[in-house]
C-alpha cells in the first residue's frame, strides 16, 4: 500500500545525511544519471527548511508564502528596512511584537518599533496602514507618543516606529506610587487632553487601555503619554465571523475596554466617543481598581458572550464594584485610604462622571475627551458637574429597549395579572411619569435633529424605539390600552442605505431593515404566545456538552430521545419545556450504552419508546416518565443495520402490556401491535395517520393485508389482480382508503373497510410512476412520472368524480425527492434542491425558490436566501421587529422561533442569546434545531456544545385582522391622544361579527374574547400545562372565574370537565 | 439523504459512475453552501473552505444516526477535489475580471470571498497538477489536508495509510510544491 517513489526515497534519505559533502555524495550515487531526478531533491532539500507550516494552516495566502520563502526579521540583531537595529523585544500582543530599536539613520536614537504580525499583513491592511502613518505624523502633543516612521520590511511586514517612552502603564504606576483617588484624577485629565488632540486631527485611537497609557517620570513630574495611536485602524478588520473564528488576536480593541459599538460586526460606525468610552474603563480602572468587566470573566466566555457583555450588561457604578471587590482593602491601601472611605468617595459623582462615560448610548457620553476632563476638573474644584445620575425612567425605557421581545411576551402576562391584581398608586405614577419622559424624547428626538438625511432617520428610528417603549409601558399599565397600541399599524418602510447609489445596494446581499419590519407581527407573536396555550412559557434553549448529539423525535415532537459519546445516556426530553424528563438504563450504565444498542423507536402514538440492547432484550419505556414498562426477553430478531435505518422484526411471538411499537423498515414506517405483534408472515407494516389500528401489512410486494393492532386479526386482504410489484401501500384521505404502486405505471386506491378497489389511475404515456402522493382530504392524487430522457412529468387527478387535470409542470429528470400537498398547493422539490409551490388553480407555480432547505413538519420552508415561508399561508414569514438580524439570516426551528445560524453564530432570536458552540450547528430534517459542536476539531481546546430549542410561534398576521382581533378582545379602541374608548354591547357585537368574516391565519388564531384582561388566561394557561392529577383544582378555579365574571359559555364548559 | 448513501455504497461497491456521481453531488452541495454563505457574509469574506467541507459532510451524510465512518474516506476524496475545483474556478474567474472580462459585480464578490489571492491558487494549482504526473497519491493526500482540512489521522484513515506514511508524504509533498512553486514565482 505504501510504495515509495524514488524521489521520496532519496530525499528523506539525503535528508539524514549530515553536511553538503555527504549529501552531494549520496545524490551522486543514489541518481545516476538522472538529473532531473537529482534536481529535484536538491531543490527540495533547500526548500525543505523553509517549509514550515507553508500550507499547513488550511488556508493559503499568498503573502504568508512570500513571508515564508524569506527569513524572518524578527530576532535581535535583525536590521529593519536599513536603519532600526533590533535590540530586544518588550512586547508581543495580538497585532505584533514591540522591539527596543537603534535608529542608525540619519539620527541616531533609541526607538520602539512594533512589528505587525504576519498573518495581518494583506495587500488592503497594508494600504490602510500607509493612510495611517502619513495621519499619524501630524499629532504633537507632549502626551501623544510620537509615531516617528513606518514602513513594510522585506519580507512585506508592515512596521511602525515610535517614540520610545519608558514609562509604566499608568495603572501600574498609580498603584506603585499609591496615588490617591484624587491625585488619579489629575493625572487623568492630561490623557483625555492627549485623546481630544487626536480626535483634533481626525485620529480615533480605538485601542486605549492601561498598556497603552504609559507614564513616565521627568523631573519627578509623572507624565502620561498615549502610544500606538491609530494602529488599530491600521491594521484593523472587521469583526467579521472570521475573526470569531481567528479568535482574539484580530479584534480591534480589547474586549475590556471597548465601547458597545465597537462590540459588532460592523465597526464602519466608530467615531470619536468610543475612545470617551475607552477613557472611561480606564478611569474606571484606576479608581475601583478593576475595570467594569472582570477580565477574567472575558477570558472565561465565548467570544459572542465577551460581545454581548460589551453591548448589553450594565456594568456596576464603580463604587458598587469597588466594595463588592474580593481585594478591596489592598485596592484601598493602593489609594491610601479606609475601603469605606473610598467607597463612599466614590459614590455619587464620581459614579457619575465615569458611568456618563460609560453610557452604552454614544450620544449621551460625554460628548469630548475635553468635556470629560473638564467634569473632572470641575469635580476636583469642587464645582458641579454636568454628570447626573441616570433617571430612573431613563433606565427603565432602556431595560425595556434591550429586552423587548421578552419583556412583550412577558408584560402581556403580567399586564393581565397586574389587571387582574389592581394596580398600586406609585407603580401608576411611576409609569405616567416614564411615559412622559420617554414622549417628550419621542418628539425632542424627531424635532431636534435637522441635519441631513441620516440624522433625521436616525432620530425616526430612536422615535419609533421609543414608542414602542412607550406602548409596552402601556401594556403594563393597561393591558386594554397597551395591546390596542402596539396593534397599531406603523411606518415600517425604509431604506436602510439611503446615501448609496443604485450599484451598491444591488451588491448588497440583503437589507437590514430588520428593526422595522411590520410590528404587527411582533405583537401577535407576543399575543399568541400568550393567547396559545400551548406555548405558555418561553424557555431558554437546552444546551449540552457533546461532540456530537444524536436526537430522534417523537412523531408527535413533544418528546425527543438524546444520546451522544459523551452523555451515553439515553436522555428523554420534554420538546417544549426543554426539560429533561429523565434518562433510560438508569441502572445500568453498560447495557443502555447508546453505541451498542440496536435501536431505539417511539410508539406512534408517542407515548412508549422502545431499546433493544446488546443481550437482545427489548424494553418498553414510558416517554412520560423515562420509567421501564415491561420487557421482551431475547431472542427476537429485532436488528437495526443502521446505516440506511433498516430494522427486521423476523419473529415476535405475542407481547403483553406494550401498546405500541414503530420500527422502520426500509425507510417506511410500519407500526407493530398494540397487544401483539403479528409478524411471522407479514413482511412490512404500515400504520395509519389517525388514531385507527389498522395496519397495512405487505409480504414480498405481493399480498397486501390489513390487520386490526388490537385483535391481532387479519381484517382483510386487499383485492388485487395483479400479483407481485405492489409498492409504497399507505393510508390517504383519513385513513379510508389504502393507496399503492402497482406495477411501474399505476396508483391503486383501495378501500381500507374491506380492501376493494376504489381506482385506478393510469396514464396513457405509459411512463415509469416514480412517486404519488395524496393530498389530506383525498381531493387530488399526484404523480411524478418519467416522461422522457429530458424530463419528468407532474400528472395530477382529482376526486370525485376522478379526472385528470392538465399537466401542470415539467420537471427536471429524476426531479422528485419529496413533495407535499395540501388541498390548495402543491411544492415540488428536486435533487437540486430547487423548490416551486403550485396552486392548483393557477398555472404557475405562487413560488419559485432557487434552493430549498428544508420543509418542516409544520410546513414551514425556507429557500437559500433563508426567505421562510408558511405553506399553508403561502406567505414569506418575516422576523419580529426589534431583533438584530434581518430574516434572511435567520431559521426556523421546529416550532416557529427564528435562529440566526452561520457557521460561526447562532442567536436564539426570542431571548436574543447567543448560542455557545464552536462551529457548525444544523437543523434537523424535522426543522427543530439541533446543535452540534464540531466532530472534527482544528483549534485547540474547543468546548462542545449542543443545543436544543423549544419556542413560540410567530404569525403573520394583516394589521387589519390583529388590529380587529385586539379591539374584540379588549372591548374598545384608542380614541385620540391614545385614550381608550369602550364599546358598548351593541358595538361589540357587531365588531365579533365583522372578525367572524375574516379568514383565520391560522387554525389556532385566537377566538374573540378569548384574551380575558383577568387572570383566566393565566389559569387556563396552567390547566393546559399542568399533568392529570393537578388539572382539578385549576378547573374549579376557571369556573369560579368564568361564573362569577358572567360568562356562562366557559363555565359550561369547566362544569362539564369536572363533572366528566 | 437516500441518494447520498447510495452513492456512497456503489462507490464502496467499486461502481465506476459511482464516483461522479459522488463528486457532483459534493460539488454541488459545496457550491450551494459557498452560494448561502456569502449572500450573508461581508464582502471579501474569505470562506474558511474546511468548515464549508465539514458542513456539507454534516447535510449530505445526515443527523448523527450512525454515521458510517468508512464512508469517510470516498466523500472526503470527493470534497477535496470538489472544493479544489471551486476555488480554481474563482481564482480563475477573478483573473478573468481583473482582465477585462466580467463587470457583474456580484460575481466578483463571490470571487473576493472564496479566495484573496487567486495567482497562487492558481500556481498551486499548476504545481499539483504535475506533482499528480509524479506523485498520484500524495496528491490525494495534499487534496485532503489543504482542501478539505482534514486532519492528519483522519487524511490517513481517508487514504489508507498508517499516519507515519502521512507524516512523511506530507513534509515530501509541502517540499516539493515550495519548490514548484518557488520556481512559478521566480520565472514570472
Amino acid at each position: 500500500m505504501t510504495e515509495r517513489s524514488p524521489a521520496e526515497v532519496i530525499f528523506f534519505a539525503a535528508l539524514e545525511k549530515i553536511g553538503p559533502e555527504q549529501r552531494a555524495a549520496y545524490l551522486e550515487a543514489a541518481c545516476g544519471e538522472n538529473v532531473e531526478l537529482r534536481r529535484r531533491v536538491e531543490l527540495m532539500l533547500e526548500a525543505h527548511p523553509k517549509v514550515g507550516d507553508f500550507m499547513a494552516t488550511g488556508s493559503f495566502s499568498g503573502e504568508a508564502k512570500e513571508a515564508r520563502l524569506k527569513p524572518s526579521p524578527d530576532h535581535a540583531g535583525a536590521v529593519i528596512a536599513g536603519k532600526y537595529k533590533l535590540l530586544e523585544k518588550i512586547g508581543e500582543g495580538g497585532m505584533g511584537e514591540v522591539w527596543v530599536a537603534d535608529q542608525l539613520e540619519p539620527i541616531k536614537r533609541r526607538v520602539a518599533l512594533k512589528l505587525i504580525k504576519r498573518g495581518m499583513d494583506s495587500r488592503s491592511v497594508l494600504a490602510r496602514f500607509e493612510a495611517e502613518r502619513q495621519a499619524l505624523g501630524v499629532m504633537d502633543h507632549p502626551n501623544i507618543a510620537k509615531v516617528l516612521d513606518g514602513g513594510t520590511t522585506e519580507t512585506g511586514q508592515p512596521y511602525f516606529v515610535m517614540e520610545l517612552v519608558k514609562g509604566t502603564p499608568i495603572t501600574e504606576f498609580c498603584d506603585a506610587r499609591r496615588l490617591t483617588a484624587k491625585q488619579r484624577l489629575a493625572l487623568f485629565i492630561p490623557v483625555c487632553q492627549a485623546i481630544q488632540h487626536a480626535h483634533q486631527k481626525g485620529i480615533i485611537h480605538r485601542d486605549i487601555k492601561p498598556s497603552n497609557v504609559l507614564v513616565a517620570l521627568h523631573d519627578e513630574t509623572p507624565v502620561p503619554k498615549v502610544i500606538d495611536f491609530g494602529v488599530a485602524k491600521a491594521v484593523g478588520q472587521q469583526l467579521t465571523e472570521k475573526t470569531i473564528y481567528t479568535g482574539f488576536g484580530n479584534l480591534v480593541g480589547t474586549p475590556a475596554y471597548m465601547a458597545p459599538e465597537q462590540a459588532t460586526f460592523n465597526q464602519l460606525d466608530i467615531d470619536t466617543r468610543a475612545d470617551v468610552y475607552a477613557l472611561g474603563v480606564l478611569l474606571y480602572e484606576l479608581l475601583a481598581g478593576s475595570p467594569p468587566v472582570e477580565p477574567e470573566r472575558l477570558k472565561r466566555a465565548a467570544l459572542d458572550e465577551v460581545l454581548r457583555i460589551v453591548r448589553d450588561e450594565e456594568p456596576p457604578r464603580p463604587s458598587v464594584r469597588f466594595s463588592t471587590s474580593e481585594g478591596k482593602a489592598s485596592i484601598a491601601a493602593m489609594r491610601q485610604i479606609d475601603p469605606m472611605k473610598l467607597s463612599a468617595l466614590m459614590r455619587g459623582e464620581i459614579d457619575w462622571i465615569v458611568m456618563k462615560a460609560l453610557e452604552k448610548d454614544r450620544s449621551r457620553r460625554y460628548e469630548t475627551a475635553n468635556g470629560f476632563a473638564a467634569d473632572i476638573r470641575r469635580y476636583l474644584d469642587g464645582e458641579a458637574i454636568q454628570a447626573h445620575p441616570p433617571s430612573a425612567s431613563y433606565r427603565l425605557s432602556k431595560f425595556v429597549k434591550r429586552h423587548r421581545v421578552v419583556i412583550a411576551t412577558v408584560s402581556a402576562f403580567v399586564g393581565m395579572l397586574i389587571a387582574a391584581v389592581g394596580i398600586s398608586g406609585t407603580l401608576a405614577i411611576k409609569a405616567t411619569r416614564a411615559r412622559t419622559e420617554a414622549e417628550k424624547n419621542a418628539r425632542l428626538y424627531l424635532e431636534a435633529s435637522t441635519e441631513g438625511q441620516r440624522s433625521r432617520l436616525d432620530a425616526e428610528f430612536r422615535a419609533i424605539d421609543y414608542q414602542i417603549d412607550l406602548d409596552l409601558e402601556q401594556l403594563k399599565n393597561d393591558t386594554r390600552v397597551g395591546l390596542l397600541r402596539l396593534a397599531r399599524p406603523r411606518k415600517t418602510e425604509f431604506d436602510p442605505f439611503p446615501f448609496q447609489n443604485d450599484d451598491d445596494r444591488k451588491a448588497m446581499p440583503f437589507s437590514i431593515g430588520d428593526r422595522f419590519q411590520p410590528l404587527q407581527e411582533f405583537v401577535a407573536a407576543a399575543v399568541i404566545t400568550v393567547g396559545q396555550l400551548k406555548y405558555a412559557r418561553l424557555r431558554p434553549p437546552l444546551t449540552q456538552e457533546d461532540d456530537q448529539l444524536s436526537y430522534v423525535y417523537s412523531p408527535d415532537g413533544s418528546t425527543f430521545l438524546t444520546w451522544g459519546p459523551e452523555e451515553k445516556r439515553l436522555q428523554l426530553w420534554d420538546s417544549r419545556k426543554a426539560t429533561l424528563k429523565g434518562k433510560l438504563y438508569e441502572d445500568d450504565e453498560d447495557l443502555g450504552d447508546p453505541t451498542r444498542l440496536d435501536g431505539r423507536l417511539f410508539s406512534p402514538d408517542s407515548k412508549t419508546i422502545l431499546t433493544r440492547d446488546v443481550t437482545g432484550m427489548i424494553r418498553c419505556w414510558s416517554t412520560e416518565t423515562a420509567k421501564l414498562l415491561s420487557r421482551i426477553d431475547g431472542s427476537h430478531s429485532f436488528y437495526d443495520t443502521s446505516d440506511n435505518k433498516e430494522i427486521k422484526v423476523e419473529h415476535v411471538r405475542t407481547m403483553k402490556k406494550e401498546p405500541y411499537i414503530r420500527a422502520l423498515f426500509q425507510n417506511e414506517d410500519f407500526a407493530l401491535g398494540n397487544n401483539r405483534l403479528i409478524t411471522e408472515r407479514v413482511k412490512a407494516k404500515r400504520r395509519p395517520e389517525t388514531g385507527d389500528t389498522k395496519i397495512i401489512g405487505q409480504e414480498f410486494a405481493v399480498r397486501v393485508e390489513l390487520w386490526d393492532t388490537q385483535t391481532g386479526k387479519l381484517i382483510t386482504r386487499l383485492d388485487r389482480p395483479e400479483s407481485g410489484n405492489a409498492t409504497g401501500f399507505r393510508f390517504a384521505n383519513e385513513s379510508k382508503w389504502v393507496v399503492g404502486q402497482e406495477g411501474k405505471s399505476k396508483v391503486v386506491i383501495y378501500s381500507a373497510n374491506d380492501g376493494r378497489e376504489i381506482t385506478r389511475l393510469v396514464h396513457h404515456t405509459g411512463g415509469e410512476f416514480l412517486s404519488f402522493d395524496v393530498s389530506p382530504n383525498g381531493k387530488r392524487v399526484v404523480v411524478s412520472a418519467k416522461r422522457t430522457e429530458n424530463g419528468d412529468a407532474l400528472y395530477v387527478w382529482e376526486s370525485n368524480p376522478w379526472r385528470l387535470l392538465p399537466r401542470i409542470s415539467e420537471l427536471q429528470p429524476g426531479a422528485f425527492r419529496q413533495f407535499l400537498t395540501d388541498d390548495q398547493a402543491l411544492i415540488t422539490t428536486d435533487a437540486g434542491n430547487s423548490a416551486a409551490l403550485y396552486d392548483f388553480d393557477a398555472s404557475n407555480p405562487l413560488w419559485n425558490l432557487d434552493v430549498l432547505d428544508v420543509i418542516t413538519k409544520d410546513g414551514f420552508l425556507w429557500d437559500r436566501f433563508d426567505a421562510i415561508y408558511d405553506i399553508k399561508t403561502k406567505l414569506r414569514l418575516i422576523a419580529p421587529p426589534g431583533h438584530k438580524f434581518p430574516p434572511v439570516l435567520a431559521r426556523l426551528a421546529q416550532d416557529g422561533r427564528f435562529v440566526k445560524i452561520g457557521s460561526y453564530e447562532l442567536i436564539d432570536s426570542v431571548t436574543e442569546k447567543s448560542i455557545p458552540q464552536e462551529q457548525s450547528y444544523m437543523l434537523s430534517s424535522e426543522g427543530a434545531l439541533v446543535g452540534f459542536g464540531a466532530f472534527f476539531h482544528f483549534g485547540s481546546g474547543a468546548e462542545y456544545k449542543s443545543a436544543i430549542f423549544p419556542a413560540p410561534r410567530f404569525l403573520k398576521i394583516s394589521p387589519e385582522l390583529l388590529q380587529l382581533w385586539i379591539q374584540v378582545a379588549v372591548r374598545g379602541e384608542l380614541g385620540p391622544a391614545g385614550r381608550f374608548i369602550p364599546w358598548n354591547e351593541e358595538t361589540w357585537q357587531k365588531k365579533q361579527r365583522e372578525l367572524a368574516a375574516f379568514t383565520p391565519p391560522h387554525p389556532e388564531f385566537p377566538f374573540p374574547g378569548y384574551l380575558a384582561t383577568d387572570k383566566l388566561h393565566w389559569l387556563r394557561a396552567e390547566f393546559e400545562a399542568a399533568p392529570e392529577d393537578k388539572k382539578r383544582p385549576l378547573a374549579q378555579a376557571l369556573l369560579h372565574r368564568t361564573e362569577q365574571s358572567g360568562n356562562e359559555g366557559e363555565a359550561k364548559r369547566w362544569r362539564a370537565w369536572l363533572n366528566k | 439523504m437516500d441518494d447520498f448513501s447510495q452513492i456512497l455504497a456503489a462507490v464502496e461497491a467499486g461502481e465506476p459512475l459511482a464516483t461522479e456521481q459522488l463528486l457532483t453531488l459534493v460539488y454541488s452541495e459545496l457550491r450551494k453552501l459557498a452560494a448561502q454563505k456569502l449572500a450573508h457574509e461581508t464582502p471579501g469574506q474569505t470562506l474558511e473552505a474546511t468548515a464549508l467541507v465539514h458542513e456539507a459532510y454534516l447535510r449530505l451524510v445526515g443527523d448523527g444516526i450512525d454515521k458510517r465512518w468508512e464512508h469517510r474516506g470516498h466523500f472526503f476524496a470527493a470534497a477535496a477535489e470538489a472544493m479544489r475545483r471551486i476555488l480554481v474556478d474563482a481564482a480563475r474567474r477573478k483573473q478573468a475580471v481583473r482582465h477585462g472580462g466580467g463587470r457583474v459585480r456580484v460575481t466578483l464578490l463571490d470571487i473576493h470571498a472564496l479566495t484573496q489571492s487567486p495567482d497562487d491558487l492558481l500556481v498551486l494549482d499548476q504545481a499539483l497538477t504535475r506533482f499528480a504526473a509524479e506523485e498520484p497519491r500524495k496528491v490525494e493526500l495534499v487534496k485532503l489536508r489543504f482542501f478539505a482540512g482534514l486532519s492528519m489521522p483522519e487524511a490517513a484513515d481517508a487514504l489508507g495509510i498508517s499516519l507515519s506514511t502521512a507524516e512523511r508524504w506530507w513534509v515530501f509533498a509541502r517540499t516539493w510544491l515550495l519548490t514548484e512553486m518557488q520556481k512559478e514565482h521566480f520565472s514570472e
